[in-house]
């Protein structure tokens, strides 16, 4: 919206061009102005020529995900009608409709497609499900996996040779809009199947792969986003929030590769003169990535 | 006649005053205010080289919109793709809490890989038999 009032009038350009720019870098300090993303955008880190000794700094690129398998609802649940089966369950959004498949004993092959080694012993299932968010997936019962039909070392074999004990795939439906992207958008969850000290089997997450636009992605958590972010409290927003550097600016930027957000853009820029630490953990920053929150949602 | 006898040097006038403590104290000022602008100017540097960089680059348009969305079809600007990690949007949040990081078709391990080594018996050198050397 600022951009284009300020972009309409030529009297502001003529005027922008002879004197400094309005918001300074140094009066970052001064507490909030109106728009601190706008001033962001004034600014890509990009075009200054930095020597090669600074940490990179660079404003990224947003992936929208379709859908989102919630990692930490995924759990074993008994079948009540077969004794001795267990059924895989989790949560998950999704913003278009698609269809899960439930793979045991998955492999990657070639072209890291997903392969069930024992096809046999435990089938695929597939289910397709609508568009909506906090969807709840239960597998239907007499699908799920026995643990009677193997034993520990099969277990613990299967783990030496990389293949995951439940893979659960996620997968868009095809959309006739663009029929030249060959692969549709998926996102395929690894779990691993422990035995806890109780001798019951766990289920845990070791990886999320997300396949955009043919590209192959490894999903990592950000730290330092709060449960604070959805809360619709104006106290709670504003708590845990800022900067950990100059407490007044909200958290844009990450550091790379502990992934900690812990600062504004204002203090990560001047963060590359100083040092090459992260304020949180002090190990060495490979790169700065400055995440545009999008305040007022588009879609 | 000896009370109005006055002790000051028949030359210097008593109504004039002295130089030393104003010039001093403006000397004092200076020296003062000098030393602070160095120090805030070497503690600011950072800011102060990184300002002229920015004015001596020149104002970027503030006109062009950043797009937050990556588009439909792959990225062609990408100077690093195989190590640029992006933020991934999960649905129904406005903020994103997870970042995508490259991770290419690794090949699969080959199972029981077995390397057989055979090495040919290997004979014994020949010898050139040893032809008698006549003594002539």
């Amino acid at each position: 919206m600022g951009n284009v009032i300020s972009g309409g009038s030529r009297p502001e350009n003529h005027r922008d061009r002879t004197s400094p720019p309005y918001p300074n870098p140094n009066a970052q300090y001064q507490g909030n102005y109106p728009s601190p993303y706008q001033d962001c955008a004034r600014y890509p880190y990009g075009e200054m020529a930095s020597p090669v000794q600074y940490v990179e700094h660079q404003e990224a690129v947003t992936i929208r995900n379709d859908i989102n398998l919630k990692k930490e609802t995924l759990r074993l649940e008994p079948d009540e009608q077969n004794p001795g089966k267990f059924l895989l369950s989790f949560t998950f959004d999704a913003s278009v409709p698609g269809s899960i498949t439930v793979m045991f004993f998955a492999k990657e092959g070639k072209d890291c497609n997903l392969i069930a080694t024992k096809e046999d012993l435990f089938p695929s299932t597939q289910v397709s499900f609508a568009k909506g968010l906090e969807q709840r997936f239960k597998q239907a019962c007499g699908t799920g996996i026995d643990f009677s039909d193997m034993s520990e070392a099969d277990l613990v074999e299967a783990n030496e040779t990389d293949v995951y004990h439940v893979a659960v795939k996620a997968e868009v439906v095809s959309e006739d809009d663009h029929p030249e992207s060959g692969t549709p958008n998926r996102q395929i969850t690894h779990v691993v199947l422990e035995k806890d000290h109780k001798g019951e089997y766990k289920a845990r997450v070791v990886k999320q792969i997300l396949w955009v636009n043919g590209n192959r992605y490894v999903l990592q958590e950000i730290y330092g986003i709060g449960n604070t972010v959805d809360d619709n409290g104006e106290d709670a927003n504003e708590r845990g929030k800022e900067c950990v550097i100059c407490l007044s600016e909200p958290r844009d930027t990450t550091v790379l590769p502990c992934r900690h957000m812990c600062m504004c853009s204002g203090c990560a820029k001047l963060l590359r003169f100083q040092t090459n630490l992260c304020p949180i953990c002090r190990q060495p920053v490979d790169r700065l990535l400055e995440i545009t929150v999008n305040n007022n949602d588009r879609n | 006649m000896e009370n109005t006898q006055d002790f000051s040097p028949p030359h210097m006038d008593a109504s004039r005053p002295s130089l030393g403590f104003p010039l001093g104290t403006a000397l004092l000022l200076i020296i003062i205010f000098s030393l602070s602008g160095i120090f805030s100017c070497c503690y600011h540097w950072d800011k102060h080289r990184s300002l002229r960089r920015s004015l001596a680059n020149g104002r970027p348009s503030a006109d062009i919109e950043s797009n937050p969305y990556k588009p439909k079809p792959p990225f062609p600007e990408m100077k690093k793709p195989q190590n640029l990690s992006v933020p991934v949007l999960m649905p129904g949040d406005n903020t994103p809490k997870f970042i995508a990081l490259p991770c290419p078709c690794a090949p699969p391990r080959p199972e029981k890989l077995t390397v057989d080594v055979q090495t040919p018996p290997q004979s014994p050198p020949v010898k050139p038999a040893r032809f008698p050397v006549p003594l002539y």
